[in-house]
């Protein structure tokens, strides 16, 4: 299965996704905010990442930014909780394959990461 | 007293929506009054900053009680005898969603919100603020209060 990296603030939330997502055979690693998400990316190029957006040391979109502008081909889902219709486009056009927003269902987020890791 | 329900709805509305999906609980809305920021030991706060075209703060305050029952909730039923690192991770992540998903309710009549990242608080506080007025909504469950929100925001005008 795929090795996934979670970044969120929240140790609650990632532990949520950790859940739904070994569930599904999948190995996770951790990263806590948008800087340590760019330093786990390069140490452990994932196949995919879900990042969270407001965060402190770094926010997600930026994170997004600087993991895409060093990996092209970079899989990234958004998972906020801030859902403006101009966040979700900002976050599209600048890489990322979907955006889940929070609070979600168990089943977005095994929908979203199957149909990207099968892209 | 006096305050815009185009303000305080979005956040309400969120707040149920929010506790609804994550802790499967229907909370009723109580009746507003302009309150005191004045907290004791009995109530532990999440505070959220709010910028943008609205700014302030918006402080949900819980029963220590209730605040442990929902993070049992959103953890699918594990006990919660403390709040712990993790119960208080959870209930941050709540004040998170609730107030993410209050910006994209308001986004959609046009009003672009930020917020900052949640800061948990527990003890006694007298928050001095004396320029922002405090709408504070009190949120029931089988008619106790389960969560109180503390709507702290100034809604930015033209000139300013």
């Amino acid at each position: 299965m795929a090795k996934i990296l979670i970044v969120d603030d929240a140790a609650f939330m990632r532990m949520m996704l950790k859940d739904i997502l070994s569930k599904q055979g999948h190995e996770v690693i951790e990263a806590e905010n948008g800087k340590d998400a760019v330093e786990k990316y390069k140490a452990n190029t994932p196949d995919l990442v879900t990042m969270d957006i407001t965060m402190p040391e770094m926010d997600g979109i930026q994170a997004l930014k600087a993991i895409k502008a060093g990996y092209a081909n970079a899989k990234v889902i958004m998972c906020s909780a801030m859902g403006q219709q101009a966040m979700v486009i900002e976050a599209i056009q600048s890489g990322a394959k979907d955006f889940i927003v929070k609070p979600f269902q168990a089943d977005r987020v095994v929908e979203a990461v199957s149909k990207v890791l099968s892209a | 007293m006096e305050f815009d329900v185009n303000v305080i709805n979005p956040f309400l509305a969120s707040a149920k929506r929010t506790t609804a999906m994550v802790a499967q609980i229907d909370l009723s809305i109580g009746k507003p009054y302009i309150r005191e920021l004045k907290f004791d030991n009995e109530f532990v706060r999440i505070i959220l900053g709010v910028t943008g075209a609205m700014t302030g703060q918006v402080i949900i305050s819980m029963p220590e009680g209730k605040a442990r029952d929902i993070a049992s909730r959103m953890m699918m039923g594990m006990p919660v005898e403390t709040l712990d690192d993790m119960a208080i991770s959870a209930i941050s992540e709540l004040g998170n969603m609730i107030m993410g998903t209050a910006a994209t309710i308001l986004s959609e009549n046009g009003v672009i919100i930020d917020i900052t990242p949640p800061v948990v608080e527990l003890g006694t506080v007298y928050m001095n603020m004396k320029s922002f007025q405090n709408v504070c909504v009190p949120l029931l469950l089988d008619n106790e209060v389960y969560m109180e929100l503390n709507i702290i925001v100034k809604v930015k005008t033209d000139t300013e």
